[in-house]
């Protein structure tokens, strides 16, 4: 049945962020040639808007683009082959080509571009190029770095991969509880990058939900991992705010004065209910997730279960010291116990050192003086943050709130 | 995949009791640790170099670090995964760094089947290290002329064998910290000399030299001669 050119495109679309990590992966599988199979997967999305457009979009268009991906490197091969005389080659090749589950194409392709061999932002960029399919210039914008940076990092880490021997595959079980550490940080990097850049500009969605699908992929096929589903519960239930969290300025507005009703509620039920069942193992995810569902499951902000939140950060802080994290449980601490409590928790973290520089330290504390009466200083401490600002709309709103201080003091 | 790890010492290091020996026999028993040597200690190591007509050789390592490679261990493993673990489990993970850096072929034709020699080491054996020099005037070794260096050390037995290593670029580091494992990507030490080749020496400290100052590789880059220690207890 013919299609129209735009019903084309959309599936065309649809495929392509569905099954770019499946033809690519199977490519890989097949030739181990990370710069053959990129070629042959792009090939054969290039074919398939002509071909639908005469034939109809095929009922499996994963297992279309795979068949013509594979057909191209079958042929490069056969070429290449013809060319050095190595017949046999190619009859190695054309053994291996029993279909493989699309979940476990792309979780290998996951394993293998986290691997902890590969420098960090390596990782991050090949995860997104081969498994999810951005372009070296998507990646480039999320990022805020140079195209021609990316394409470096790309081609470093598939040399990488070719030179030192780096196994395509899902780790074995004995080495995959600690490979799965790399892959979920990956993951969570990728979102929060989209989510709260670490340049202070404004979320960038697309990469926050392309996180989300990556942790859904992972969390699907290592079930048998509860910190993968807590990775996947915390980050459906940060994502469910996303329509609340920023205002008309792109400035954030806090948890506490979120406008609730834009709380996307299916993407909360589905966090609560993952992180309901991984929690019962404490790990950073999971831990974190439960925090997560704390807030997502008051209805106002006066209802929050603080007194439960404060004792999910000390199971926390328990499994490893984190002054983020302690931070964070001041803020909890303060919400339960009062002002007075906040202020002696902030001034009580122990390592100032990592916090140098985080606007969050001066604004908790001068949220808990404001709070205890004590408005010249917490004037004092609104501008020391408003100083560190990381933008221009936190920055504003500290000065705001120094400027109310200022005023009544 | 062959694999060198070397063994790093880092000032950063845990103390630990672990035995070597078994790490040894474990590696051994599976035929996976093809070979491997602790070495004397950096401050005994002569760098020879090729300039020109010159020959110089100085004393101590070329590049200065805290840390310094204190052994070698080639190992035959399926993989970097395997290799991973194989150095995950050398003691010297906790007390020091193991870097691992991939083999290369290098094919310099017939007579120069460039094997790593057998067994341990007597008193007269040296390890000479290739490292690269972006000092050095440019200068691209001739392969006849590296092989003819290779073949005549073979014929002669002042040459054991060697290893050409892939770029550092492909090295990855493994320590053991507080218990966990870290697996980075990247050499021991950050220098812009980096070693490319390891080769086994067979003779006195002078004859050694001799054969070293002889390689093509020592006019474009480094050779550093380290001797093995022979007396473990």
């Amino acid at each position: 049945m013919r299609a129209g050119p735009a019903q084309v495109r959309a599936a065309l679309a649809e495929a392509y962020r569905g099954e770019w990590g499946v033809v690519f992966g199977t490519i890989v599988r097949m030739t181990g040639d990370w710069e053959l199979a990129e070629d042959c997967a792009q090939e054969a999305f290039a074919r398939a808007l002509p071909a639908w457009g005469q034939e109809g979009v095929p009922r499996r268009p994963g297992a279309w683009l795979v068949t013509t991906a594979r057909h191209r490197a079958l042929d490069v091969l056969r070429r290449q082959a013809t060319e050095r005389g190595k017949l046999s080659e190619v009859a190695a090749h054309e053994a291996i080509r029993e279909p493989q589950p699309p979940g476990d194409e792309r979780l290998r392709l996951v394993f293998t571009c986290c691997h902890p061999a590969l420098p960090l932002e390596s990782r991050v960029a090949l995860t997104l190029r081969a498994v999810s399919g951005l372009t070296t210039r998507e990646i480039a914008r999320a990022f805020l770095v140079g195209e021609d940076t990316v394409s470096q990092r790309i081609l470093r880490a598939k040399h990488k991969i070719a030179g030192a021997g780096i196994p395509y595959r899902v780790p074995p079980p004995g080495a995959r509880a600690e490979r799965l550490d790399g892959v979920l940080a990956v993951i969570y990097l990728v979102f929060t990058e989209g989510y709260a850049p670490s340049d202070g500009s404004t979320a960038r969605d697309n990469l926050a939900e392309e996180a989300v699908r990556l942790a859904r992929l992972v969390a699907a096929e290592a079930p048998d991992e509860p910190e993968a589903r807590g990775l996947l519960a915390l980050l459906l239930l940060q994502h469910s705010r996303r329509a609340a969290r920023l205002d008309a300025d792109g400035g954030q507005v806090t948890l506490e004065r979120q406008d609730r009703t834009r709380w996307d509620r299916t993407l909360i039920a589905e966090g609560v209910a993952l992180g309901r069942e991984a929690v019962a193992v404490d790990g950073p995810y999971t831990l974190q997730a439960a925090i997560a569902a704390q807030h997502a499951l008051a209805p106002v902000a006066a209802a929050t279960d603080w007194a439960a939140i404060v004792a999910l950060y000390d199971r926390l802080l328990a499994l490893r010291a984190n002054p983020v994290v302690a931070l964070n449980r001041a803020v909890a601490l303060g919400m339960r116990d009062g002002p007075q409590a906040q202020l002696n928790a902030v001034d009580a973290l122990c390592s100032p050192k990592a916090l140098a520089g985080n606007h969050a330290v001066p604004a908790v504390r001068a949220d808990a003086l404001h709070r205890l009466g004590r408005t010249r200083e917490a004037a004092e401490a609104y501008r020391a943050a408003e100083a560190i600002a990381p933008n221009r709309a936190i920055a504003r709103e500290y000065a705001q709130r120094a400027a109310e201080g200022e005023l009544v003091g | 995949m062959k694999y060198v790890l070397f063994v790093a010492t880092d000032p950063a290091g845990e103390p630990t009791d672990e035995n070597p020996q078994a790490w040894v026999d474990r590696w051994n028993d599976r035929g996976v640790r093809v070979e491997g040597m602790p070495l004397r200690p950096a401050a005994e190591t002569r760098t020879v170099r090729v300039r020109g007509d010159r020959v110089l050789v100085t004393d101590g390592p070329f590049a200065e670090t805290t840390e310094w490679i204190a052994g070698y261990d080639l190992v035959e493993a399926a993989d970097l995964d395997e290799a991973i673990e194989v150095a995950a489990s050398h003691p010297m993970a906790t007390g020091g760094r193991i870097e691992i850096r991939p083999v290369g072929p290098i094919g310099l034709g017939p007579g120069t089947e460039n094997v790593p020699h057998e067994g341990d080491a007597p008193a007269s054996r040296f390890l000479g290290i290739f490292r690269t020099d972006p000092g050095a005037p440019p200068f691209t070794p001739e392969p006849a002329a590296v092989a003819d260096w290779v073949r005549d050390g073979l014929a002669s037995g002042r040459c054991l064998g060697g290893q050409h290593l892939r770029p550092v670029e492909d090295a990855t580091l493994v320590r053991r910290r507080g218990g966990k494992l870290l697996v980075t990507h990247g050499a021991y030490t950050d220098v812009p000399e980096w070693v490319s080749g390891i080769v086994f020496v067979d003779g006195d400290w002078q004859e050694s030299i001799n054969y070293l100052s002889r390689c093509p590789m020592a006019r474009s880059g480094i050779a550093e001669l380290r001797e093995f220690w022979t007396d473990l207890s």
